[in-house]
């Protein structure tokens, strides 16, 4: 009971700001549309129209959800891991080439193989700013973006180059073979099952995080080095190894979008997921549980817009408001509370 | 002195906060020309007076007089033009500027109406800075002075506004002991000049010499003023607490034989030098026996830091060795020194001894989940780390705390309290505690004490780092001095008298020893 209240009161504000956003963002289309119900209406219920819509929107909520995830990691451990984008792109590249160069294992042996390349790929390029960070002091925000281009062009240039599947147009590489093509959630056709890796995963992240002497290692390391070092944290190590639990949770993200929704690498898959994910893991209050909410928030909302634009006269431009307005109101509240202390 | 005579006058002044009574009734009656002391401890409401008296505050009731006149403060701008001047614990100087910009901030000399005149501000500050016989520079930036100097800006300032009454809220916290004495100089001259200086301090010990009436609060109300020659430490000590204080260690009682065991920690020739090529620790040895309490008294910055540091094992030895119940534990890693009986109380709570923003329960089970059984099943048991920070938080009297509290929240006393408590709970072998009791209260600085005692007592052996002389004579079995880097002698109790370890910080017998 008392954890109960405890939970209430923590996801009552981060509630409030919502409602408070839908409200504001309601008086801004009412001012613009002929139709603000009928907006509101396919905002925020058209997701949940169809089944195949709803599809769509798990779609949408995994990968984000998997990157934050492994954001929140990076956080705790007082890395600000600007490098999603990156890691998630490598983790579908790699699980990608796997899938292809190895076309004739059977599907139980080749899937696990693809997943892990592409956690081994995000993880790899989340370790080279984390020890940048430990040995050399090197800023890792400046580390992790610009491997975000590097990441980006490298493999732009395999499915261009290399993997290109030239029977048909755009920079997309050759199918999977369909034995490693991860099955939808039963009774949601098309919906991928990584979601329920992502919900797993939370949970998981949670226990990691709040129950084991690593977890606690980690946010000590995060929230004071002298400290931890003090208390016999071997802290360097801790911010290296969340660090590749980070990069390694975007490129899970990869590898399982291609495993089960994309089926190939498209160059443009990303709607720069890897960013979205930043302010997810933010709103989120760094907590992988509310992650994995927010992330479900933010999809609802993303494709929502899209809905909305082909039903009225609604931009989906709206939503960059609408989550302009969100990041405002949270953090108002964050700035309150810091003061009053 | 009575009502008629004294420059400024307080009768029952309360101030509550919410539902916190800072100020009940408070009364003081201050001479003009002279040097007043405030005495309280941590929370008796010491700042919140001067905050009302400086305009920062308003106090609910009472009355403030001024030269016989009632006045009402309601601004920092009222209280300077009424000739009320603060110089806060925490500077409120800009570093990038000059000392002459910051004296004449937002009040410089024009030409032509527009244009700033630095050169007439450069004269006037470099002519007031004569006029109180100042060592400082008007043209240097305040970044690159020391904290001593940027105080006597901070005084400078208050002192350029014309102020009679010159409030110095703890100005002896941030100061190192050779600058304590240089602030007492500026007070005495100030005095000299006919200013009217209030004192806000709980360590009397310092400021004796230059005070001519001591004041006590206590939970928000006066208790009393006192003519400072008349009045001991122990008096005002007693007041501030409201009761008889513990004064005795083992310094009190150095004429009883105590038999100590084998030799817990040694140092032999134990040298660190940083990046740089500089000797921060030279050639050091030492032992501690099980049961003593060795202390090192210096000046700050002379290798205490690093001595500490260096046997936790937070700082890599160059040469020498560290010995831990015989055990040579010189490259051995932090957790591999606290397995092997070590525990250790830095010396900056905020730094290395705590995480502010963690909580309570997480920051005292840090160094125990393994030890004291936290886990079950190789997690996190929250009921048995709970329990535990529990346990700590009732044998360590540390009040308002709950396991689920962001342990920065708590008073200095209470956080360093639990710091104690953490490291004491292994029953270490031997306990490294560096100034543990710096910022504390009479009361909590007591109780501190009378657990580093208790651990000796049960066989500890037991390393003492502080700056305060005072806590080393009074806990200590032995007394090493340090001064740059070496261990400039290490005295039984009885051979120690004040006098001969003063010489000694300020490296006398440096050479015969």
């Amino acid at each position: 009971m008392k954890a109960f209240r405890q939970l209430l009161r923590a996801v009552a504000a981060p509630l409030g700001a919502i409602a408070l956003t839908l409200f504001l963002g309601f008086l801004l289309v009412a001012s613009i549309a002929d139709e603000p119900v009928l907006a509101y209406r396919e905002l925020l219920f058209a997701n949940f129209q169809s089944l195949g819509n709803f599809a769509l929107f798990i779609n949408r909520a995994t990968p984000l959800a998997l990157i934050a995830i492994g954001i929140v990691f990076a956080f705790r451990a007082g890395v600000f891991n600007v490098g999603g984008e990156g890691q998630l792109y490598l983790g579908a590249m790699a699980a990608t080439v796997m899938g292809l160069a190895l076309p004739g294992l059977p599907g139980f042996v080749l899937l696990p193989l693809c997943v892990f390349v592409g956690i081994a790929a995000g993880g790899f390029w989340g370790y080279i700013p984390a020890v940048l960070k430990v040995k050399l002091q090197v800023d890792e925000v400046v580390t992790t973006l610009m491997l975000n281009f590097v990441a980006l062009l490298f493999t732009s240039y395999l499915v261009n180059h290399l993997l290109r599947d030239t029977t048909t147009y755009g920079a997309i590489s050759w199918t999977l073979p369909e034995s490693v093509w991860l099955p939808s959630i039963p009774g949601v056709p098309n919906a991928t099952s990584a979601f329920l890796v992502a919900v797993v995963l939370a949970v998981l992240a949670w226990v990691l995080l709040f129950r084991t002497v690593w977890g606690s290692e980690v946010r000590a390391a995060g929230t004071n080095l002298r400290f931890a070092e003090t208390v016999g944290v071997p802290a360097a190590r801790r911010v290296i190894e969340a660090m590749i639990v980070s990069g390694g949770m975007a490129g899970l993200a990869g590898a399982l979008y291609v495993l089960g929704t994309g089926h190939r690498f498209e160059q443009n898959f990303s709607p720069a997921y890897g960013l979205v994910a930043l302010t997810v893991a933010l709103l989120a209050r760094v907590h992988p549980i509310s992650a994995l909410v927010t992330a479900l928030f933010y999809a609802l909302m993303l494709n929502g817009a899209a809905y909305m634009q082909i039903a009225t006269d609604v931009p989906r431009s709206l939503v960059a408001l609408l989550t302009g307005l969100l990041v405002l109101l949270m953090t108002a509240r964050l700035r309150r509370q810091s003061s009053r202390h | 002195m009575d009502g008629s005579t004294a420059i400024l006058t307080l009768q029952g002044i309360a101030k509550r906060f919410g539902d916190k009574e800072a100020l009940k009734s408070v009364d003081l009656s201050v001479a003009p020309g002279e040097v007043h002391v405030v005495c309280g401890e941590n929370g008796a409401g010491k700042s919140t007076l001067m905050n009302i008296l400086a305009g920062i505050h308003q106090a609910d009731a009472g009355t403030i007089s001024l030269r016989g006149m009632p006045v009402s403060i309601p601004d920092p701008i009222a209280a300077s033009r009424l000739g009320i001047g603060m110089v806060h614990q925490h500077f409120k100087l800009v570093p990038s500027m000059s000392v002459a910009e910051n004296l004449y901030l937002g009040r410089n000399p024009r030409k032509y109406l527009v244009f700033s005149n630095r050169a007439e501000m450069e004269r006037r500050a470099a002519e007031l800075i004569a006029r109180y016989r100042f060592d400082l520079d008007p043209r240097a930036p305040v970044g690159r002075l020391s904290v001593g100097q940027r105080q006597r800006v901070e005084i400078l300032k208050a002192l350029a506004f014309d102020a009679e009454i010159l409030i110095l809220d703890e100005p002896t916290a941030v100061l190192t002991p050779p600058e304590v004495g240089e602030l007492l100089d500026v007070i005495a001259n100030l005095r000299e000049r006919g200013r009217t200086v209030l004192f806000i301090t709980h360590k009397l010990r310092e400021v004796k010499a230059v005070a001519d009436h001591v004041s006590v609060l206590r939970h928000g109300e006066s208790v009393g003023t006192h003519l400072a020659a008349e009045v001991s430490e122990a008096d005002i000590a007693r007041a501030m607490v409201g009761r008889q204080v513990f004064l005795s260690g083992r310094g009190a009682d150095a004429d009883k034989p105590r038999t100590f065991g084998p030799a817990l920690l040694e140092l032999e020739n134990v040298s660190v030098s940083n990046a740089s090529g500089r000797r921060l620790l030279d050639a050091v040895s030492l032992a501690v026996r099980a049961g003593e309490v060795v202390g090192i008294a210096g000046v700050d910055g002379n290798g205490q830091t690093e001595l500490a540091e260096a046997i936790a094992g937070l700082l890599p030895i160059q040469a020498g060795t560290v010995r831990l119940n015989g055990r040579a534990i010189t490259g051995t890693t932090v957790p591999e020194r606290i397995s092997a009986g070590l525990g250790f109380v830095p010396e900056d709570r905020l730094d290395r001894g705590l995480s502010p923003t963690m909580t309570i329960a997480e920051n005292v089970a840090a160094t125990n989940y393994r030890r004291a059984h936290l886990l079950r099943g190789g997690l996190v048991d929250p009921a048995r780390r709970d329990a535990f920070a529990e346990r700590a938080i009732r044998e360590f009297d540390v009040r308002g705390a709950a396991p689920d509290r962001a342990i920065g929240q708590l008073s200095g006393g209470n956080m360093q309290k639990l710091v104690v408590a953490r490291e004491m709970a292994r029953r270490p072998r031997v306990l490294v505690v560096a100034q543990p009791t710096r910022g504390l209260d009479i009361g909590a600085a007591e109780f501190i004490h009378s657990r580093i005692l208790e651990a000796a007592d049960a066989g500890a052996a037991v390393l003492l780092i502080s700056s305060e002389l005072s806590e080393v004579l009074l806990l200590s079995d032995r007394i090493g001095v340090m001064y740059r880097g070496r261990m400039l002698a290490v005295l039984p109790r009885k051979q120690a008298e004040e006098e001969r370890i003063g010489i000694l910080m300020n490296g006398g017998e440096a050479q015969a020893a």
